[in-house]
């Protein structure tokens, strides 16, 4: 916008605006509002079917799961829930989900080869077809291994691609990994530099979510053993990887994630300095060279504790 | 919400769109019951059962006439209107969610008033159509596909 423009037309765009954003948020709530009296319209109508209540509870639970409650959880969480960074992500509904458990340091060409050797594989996006397929795959119990995950929020943003790991062709159990990328310059609480940020659970069962009632994964409680289990297997594949290990970088806690699992964590934050790692293409004899050498004598893992 | 996820057309867009069409689908029904079975419509909507004179008959009828020539504009509307949903016009979005608030809000007031009934046969469908319409318009997901030509909010110093 031309710089004299400014003076003149902004008083009236900011104040439209607001109206709209105002428009909008009475909208947002109204439409929660109603959707929670259908609810209570369908509920007291089922009660007069008979047989056909059966689809009446069918779509209540429908229209509860995936609309009501997720609606409410939107306008209740925009409320409480702090929008800075707490170490957990969160959810499409605005919950804390899966904490963040992972940094790494590097570019995406760097993260996406060292994952890659790791054993990863990339989950698909969520799209109408990579939808059809995980129900195709999951009704003829056939293996789908770059199955989407879920979408989780950080710093206001779905995670920018995620990596998992099947476990015996079984599509409710896996391993997965989502992974964020900092804004630039950001910092961690306590002023480490970081490129990208991790948050990895072990998916361990199909179940129904205690916050929406939707159909979801359940994740195994202990998050740490998850986090190690990608450091491990980083640590194999990329001998060029360092470690730093922020020991309680949070408090050790227990709580529960967007989907109402319980998790507990020690509260160490793994950094994975992925920097030094040659790229494949255009350094293929560099990194035969490089297997197994370590630049000086440095140790491969610093760990990293508080003062007092 | 960053500018790249506006850029598609988001599901909820769509569905908005598609129950707007099924909402004029329905009018399109009344509209053909009452051109097609003239005699019955009469009776049951404007006498409801009661008798009425050749001339009463007839006045009903050309008043009918009007009720639903005015209504097809009506649906005609409002099928432009979603058609402007689907491509992204945000004045045709709060539009349609101004309109779903009304008469979810008429059929509130009916409800409350009248010991609250509302039974599937009678208006529930509609007005199911109509909290579909302005849960899925009102989304967060509609709402950055129709603002994604906004410039970004600027922040308070």
């Amino acid at each position: 916008m031309p710089a004299t423009a400014t003076q003149h037309t902004r008083p009236t765009r900011t104040k439209r605006r607001s109206l709209s954003a105002a428009l909008d948020n009475f909208f947002f709530v109204f439409g929660g509002l109603a959707a929670v009296w259908l609810a209570v319209l369908l509920a007291s109508d089922s009660l007069e079917w008979g047989w056909g209540a059966i689809w009446f509870a069918l779509a209540f639970w429908l229209l509860l799961a995936y609309l009501v409650l997720p609606r409410l959880h939107r306008i209740l969480t925009q409320l409480y829930v702090p929008n800075y960074f707490i170490g957990r992500a969160r959810t499409s509904d605005g919950l804390l989900g899966d904490p963040v458990n992972l940094a790494l340091l590097g570019d995406s060409e760097q993260l996406e080869q060292t994952m890659d050797a790791a054993g990863w594989t990339r989950a698909d996006q969520v799209t109408g077809a990579s939808s059809r397929r995980i129900i195709t795959s999951t009704l003829t119990r056939q293996s789908y291994d770059e199955a989407p995950v879920s979408p989780l929020f950080l710093f206001g943003r779905q995670q920018d691609f995620a990596y998992q790991q099947e476990v015996e062709g079984n599509p409710s159990k896996r391993h997965h990994v989502r992974f964020w990328k900092c804004p630039e310059g950001w910092m961690l609480p306590g002023g480490h530099r970081v490129d990208w940020l991790a948050a990895g659970t072990f998916d361990r069962a199909v179940g129904f979510s205690l916050f929406t009632l939707q159909v979801t994964h359940k994740i195994d409680a202990n998050t740490d053993i998850e986090r190690d289990h990608i450091v491990a297997t980083v640590r194999e594949a990329e001998p060029k990887a360092r470690f730093v290990v922020i020991r309680d970088f949070s408090t050790g806690y227990h709580a529960r994630n967007g989907g109402g699992d319980s998790i507990h964590t020690d509260g160490d934050l793994p950094v994975i300095d992925l920097r030094r790692v040659a790229l494949a293409a255009g350094a293929g004899a560099d990194a035969g060279e490089a297997a197994g050498e370590v630049a000086g004598d440095e140790p491969r893992t610093t760990e990293l504790r508080g003062l007092s | 919400m960053s500018a790249a996820s506006g850029k598609r057309r988001p599901a909820p867009t769509t569905m908005g769109a598609v129950l707007m069409c099924l909402r004029a689908l329905a009018g399109v029904l009344v509209i053909a019951v009452a051109f097609g079975d003239r005699e019955d419509f009469l009776n049951d909507v404007i006498f409801e059962g009661a008798k009425a004179t050749a001339e009463e008959q007839a006045a009903a009828s050309a008043f009918v006439d009007v009720l639903m020539i005015g209504y097809g504009a009506w649906l005609l509307f409002y099928l432009v209107l979603s058609w402007l949903v689907l491509r992204g016009v945000n004045w045709a979005r709060v539009a349609a969610m101004l309109f779903a608030t009304v008469s979810i809000l008429v059929s509130f007031f009916e409800w409350w008033q009248s010991g609250l009934e509302i039974t599937l046969r009678t208006t529930l469908p509609s007005l199911a159509l109509d909290i579909l319409i302005l849960l899925a318009l009102s989304s967060r997901a509609a709402r950055a596909f129709a603002r994604r030509n906004d410039p970004a909010p600027t922040l308070a110093p």
